[in-house]
């Protein structure tokens, strides 16, 4: 029995020593240099783990996190991947509670502790969808194109179109009804494409280019009642600045708003959201469906007075028995008043507020720099700059979740030529928290990626169709045109 | 030995910029995640060690050393192999077919080192498995392998099936059920699995390979396999007296094989393009006079090296000259992945960055594997000189883990932790930085002339901008807009005349009827004037034949004016 305890001790103090364990902890003032930057954030207690490496490269790092209820200590390397049964079970018992982050590093044989930060636990859920196109940022041309669809509460990714099955077309957003999987729709380009609407799991392909359109649809959403689309059909001319920074620029040479009725294929207009006079895009349906806010600017001519090309937020009435746009036009934000181009906006579900973009000028935030959010406070009418969200180069594209408690957005505030979706949350003061990088479960994967994540969108259930549906859409399904 | 000795120098002496080509359309590195990217499409194994093998073809003499190891690798395979079924005499000259078949397949862009491991690795796990020695369980195994050898080894699985069915009906008169059952499930498996690893028909039923040609090989070795397995061909075969019209067959499919599929052509145009990329611009100059190829590639490195010198306008029209497209690359949905590849290097050494840019990101888009090191070395560059810090920081962080970039990548590094973006230490950084436009515009991608214009103009001192804005306008017989840049750039500047130059002047003086005092204002010699007086006279007894003037004057810009064919499509 005394020979059994000894070994077992000897086994023990050899593990032990196996383990590098701090000692001798000289502490650090700073935040540590993780990256993603995880410090000091809101996350939805549904989210994966985040995992995360640290930038100095240090030979050990313990990383200790405490909540009210649970703690647990991780080890690793340079990277640290927190187990994904413990996390979940850390973040389900710290539901509205702080969790405290500690990390302490050892560097050249000494040991390093860092001032801790906190994860607060909301309350509430994220979507547990999020789906994404992955495209490299080439703009004008492509290569490959996926559409996936990423479960939040790991890491799983599903891929929902991948051009290499559909002769190499492109592919544009994916967006969904209600945050519902049963009613999402995208375009699908080239020889046999058109776009691809998913009801219940049954795919349609539509030409959306009507007889007298000329373009098909492009910028889009659905009607709450997921039978109507709103969209914008464009002409789009891509061009390349010369200075610096300033890379792509795309501008419409002809822009009109279309209703697209899904149940009786066809499609119409208004002369007060069409026409040569104006450029209208990027519609959206309020909460409640009965008006559309889009983008609208006077046209110009195109491209020596892009810098004084500048958008307005617009609404039109909708009626939905009708299917047709109202009779009045109000402006909501008037690019002259902003000095600044509106694109993108969307309205959180539960109505009370508009997101959007703003940038210099134009209608392509996505490769201005400048480009940041704004919410419109559609009760009080008061913009907020969300200067906590925004960050040096582009912040744009922009979904809410179905609870309009959290919202997700495509940022390149890393090196402002790949964009990744990025998650803030909005308390019941309506104020929006720092934002937070979709984990990985490798960190060091946006180090090694050439591929950006665009048009992120949330959802609340995974879409029961796959990549080798579209192909088979993409081949053999009947396209049905727009009356 | 002789045979590794000969492969190395043939692709060491005679082919090598084919390998160095390889190296650069893709970037290998050393990190998990770059491993768990390749278990998304089959053949995981033979792709990754193909792409780990040819990261050493950045080296000189790396790609022709690792694919003569390669190569005699398998050959000793094939012969273990053949001996296996009982071949005994000549085995090496017949284990030699296959390998021919590599050598050639080699000489092409499409065939990567990947095919080459598909069938080593699938000859390797074959003769493991050949130590089974109950039938049944071996079948068994074999059954259970299907997944897993289409996941490591992608189509090596027929190559696999076909030697199992062959051996086993060498054992037994008839085949039973169960091969049966292997053929049929080696045939599914990678339509079953297609759907899991998002491929095409055709792609999941040959990946790794990018070509049918890729199949020659492996069938190689099933038909030698086959052949061998029988006593009557393996008695004909060992007859010595075979042995030099055997060896004498096979010099000639390597010769001949070797001529058909290597593109000579293309080799001296990928030296020209790999000697640049190395710095090496005397070597491209010299190369580019020798080869003197009507190629518009070539003449596009031809015009960089000239333009480097500041030498273009002396000595453009001594080589061919496509036009424009000799100084740009038309990048369109026809253009092939190599121009689209080559096509940012002059935006680059311009000083349009954002073209450069531009061009870069659609090479690699290109690129087979949508990675490249060499390119992403240059978005890297590119980012460093348009101050671009954390742009220039991921690309150089993506280097890090390789092999041969890691220490250009340190390098950079360290420059852009000491650089600011007024005041770089660095003085590459700083010249580069002086070159790149200082006002804005919008063009289009193919607005060369925009591009040109921004460039000279933002800076005049840019010499190699105001040659390509000058040498475009003559390339396209635009004698106005030559003369109104010449007049804003380079007129009353101190430098002397280039001859293409004062050739073209001649001709806008001409036709402005100017007088004696304006034509003395651009210091033609008085030589050239009257060389061009005899050349009109010529021209106008000519009748408009170039034959009676192409040998005085066929080099001449009044040459060039009158008589290049400019292609209208």
């Amino acid at each position: 029995m005394k020979q059994i305890i000894y070994y077992l001790l000897l086994l023990l103090l050899i593990i032990q020593s196996g383990c590098n364990r701090p000692s001798e902890i000289q502490k650090i003032d700073g935040m540590p240099p993780i990256y993603p930057d995880y410090t000091n954030i809101t996350i939805p207690y549904n989210i994966a783990p985040l995992n995360f490496l640290l930038r100095n490269k240090p030979q050990s790092v313990e990383v200790s996190v405490k909540g009210k209820n649970t703690s647990f200590v991780v080890y690793g390397n340079e990277k640290i991947q927190f187990p994904e049964r413990k996390w979940r079970s850390l973040l389900e018992s710290e539901k509205g509670n702080d969790i405290t982050v500690e990390v302490t590093v050892e560097k050249d044989g000494k040991w390093y502790r860092y001032a801790a930060f906190k994860w607060k636990v909301s309350i509430h859920k994220i979507d547990s969808y999020l789906s994404y196109r992955r495209i490299e940022p080439g703009y004008e041309v492509w290569n490959k194109i996926q559409i996936c669809q990423r479960n939040l509460e790991n890491f799983s990714e599903k891929v929902l179109a991948d051009n290499n099955l559909t002769d190499g077309s492109c592919m544009n957003c994916h967006i969904y009804n209600q945050h519902q999987k049963d009613v999402s729709l995208f375009h699908l380009r080239g020889k046999k494409g058109g776009t691809i609407l998913n009801r219940n799991g049954k795919l349609r392909k539509l030409n959306t280019k009507g007889v007298n359109s000329f373009a098909p649809a492009v910028y889009g959403a659905f009607h709450p009642s997921g039978r109507f689309g709103v969209f914008s059909q464009n002409t789009i001319i891509p061009e390349f600045h010369a200075y610096r920074s300033e890379r792509l620029e795309v501008y419409d040479t002809a822009s009109d708003l279309v209703i697209l009725d899904f149940d009786n294929n066809s499609l119409n207009t208004s002369l007060l959201v069409s026409g040569d006079q104006t450029l209208e895009t990027f519609p959206v349906f309020s909460a409640d469906g009965k008006s559309v806010y889009y983008c609208a600017a006077p046209q110009l001519p195109l491209p020596d007075s892009i810098r004084s090309l500048r958008y307005s937020l617009m609404r039109i009435d909708f009626d939905e028995k009708s299917g047709k746009f109202g009779n009045k036009i109000d402006t909501i934000l008037s690019a002259n008043s902003l000095q600044q181009s509106v694109s993108f906006p969307r309205v959180s579900p539960n109505g009370r507020f508009l997101l959007f973009c703003v940038s210099d000028y134009g209608t392509f935030p996505i490769w201005h720099n400048e480009t940041d959010l704004r919410m419109l406070d559609l009760k009080t009418g008061g913009v907020d700059s969300l200067k906590q969200v925004n960050a040096w180069y582009s912040d744009s594209y922009h979904s809410w979740s179905s609870e309009s408690r959290w919202f997700v957005f495509a940022s390149k505030r890393d090196n402002g030529i790949y964009g990744k979706p990025y998650f803030s949350y909005i308390d019941n003061n309506g104020v929006a928290s720092k934002p937070f990088v979709l984990p990985q479960k490798d960190p060091a994967y946006y180090d090694y990626t050439l591929i950006s994540f665009n048009i992120p969108e949330l959802s609340k259930e995974g879409v029961s169709f796959g990549a080798m549906d579209v192909e088979d859409a993409y081949f053999n399904l009947p396209t049905d045109e727009m009356k | 030995m002789m045979f590794a000795v000969l492969c190395i120098a043939f692709f060491q002496f005679f082919y090598p910029y084919h390998l160095f080509i390889k190296e650069q359309l893709q970037l290998f590195l050393f990190t998990s995640e770059y491993f768990i990217s390749y278990l998304s499409k089959p053949a995981s194994l033979a792709s990754y060690l193909g792409d780990f093998f040819t990261q050493f073809f950045y080296l000189r003499w790396g790609g022709a050393i690792v694919l003569a190891l390669l190569l005699c690798v398998e050959w000793q395979l094939i012969v273990c192999l053949l001996r296996k079924l009982g071949a005994e005499k000549n085995v090496l000259l017949y284990a030699f077919f296959p390998i021919i078949g590599e050598w050639v397949l080699h000489c092409g862009l499409g065939y990567s080192v990947s095919s080459t491991i598909t069938v080593i690795l699938c000859i390797i796990i074959f003769l493991l498995y050949a130590t089974i020695k109950k039938r049944f369980i071996a079948f068994l195994v074999a059954i259970l392998l299907q997944p897993i050898l289409y996941a490591l080894l992608g189509s090596g699985l027929f190559t696999f099936n076909l030697l199992l069915l062959l051996t086993d009906s060498i054992r037994k008169e008839k085949l039973n059920l169960l091969a049966y059952v292997i053929l049929f499930t080696g045939i599914l498996i990678p339509l079953l699995l297609r759907s899991h690893y998002l491929l095409t028909i055709e792609q999941a039923y040959i990946y790794p390979h990018r070509e049918f040609m890729a199949f020659v090989p492996p069938l190689l070795i099933i038909m030698l396999a086959g052949g061998m397995s029988s006593r009557e061909v393996r008695i004909y075969t060992s007859d010595i007296r075979y042995t030099p019209f055997l060896f004498g067959l096979q010099l000639i499919l390597l010769i001949g094989g070797v001529l058909s599929r290597a593109n000579f052509h293309r080799e001296k145009i990928l030296s020209l393009d790999s000697e640049a990329y190395f710095g090496n611009w005397p070597k491209v100059l010299k190369q580019a006079s020798s080869y003197n190829l009507n190629d518009n590639i070539a003449t596009y490195y031809t015009n960089l090296a000239l333009a480097r010198y500041g030498q273009l306008p002396d000595h453009i029209l001594e080589f061919y000259q496509p036009a424009t497209d000799g100084l740009f690359l038309p990048v369109n949905p026809n253009a092939s992945p190599l121009t689209i590849f080559f096509s940012n290097e002059v935006f680059f050494y311009l000083g349009d960055m954002n073209m450069a840019q531009h061009s870069s990101m659609l090479g690699m888009i290109f690129s087979p594997n949508n990675r490249s090191s060499r390119l992403i070395k240059r978005l890297a560059e590119i980012n460093m000189i348009n101050g671009e810090k954390e742009a220039a920081r991921k690309y150089l962080r993506m280097l890090e883990p390789t092999l041969f970039h890691r220490v250009w990548a340190k390098k950079r590094l360290q420059i852009l932790d000491a650089d600011t973006l007024i005041a770089s230490t660095d003085a590459w950084l700083k010249e580069k930085r002086s070159m790149i436009p200082k006002r804005d515009t919008l063009r289009s991608s193919t607005d060369y002339l925009a591009s040109l214009n921004l460039l000279a103009s933002s800076n005049p001192a840019n010499k190699m901008a105001v040659d390509y804005l000058l040498c475009y306008h003559l390339l396209s017989k635009d004698i106005r807009s030559f003369t109104n840049a010449y007049n804003r750039y380079v007129k009353d500047t101190s430098s002397v005349l280039p001859r293409i130059y004062g050739e073209a002047l001649l001709i806008s003086l001409l036709n402005s009827k100017a007088t004696d005092k304006e034509v003395q204002s651009y210091g033609i010699s008085p030589d050239m004037i009257r060389e061009f007086a005899e050349y009109t006279r010529l021209y106008e007894q000519s009748n408009g034949r170039g034959e009676l003037l192409q040998a005085k004057f066929g080099k001449s810009y009044w040459f060039y004016f009158h008589f290049a064919k400019m292609d209208t499509k």
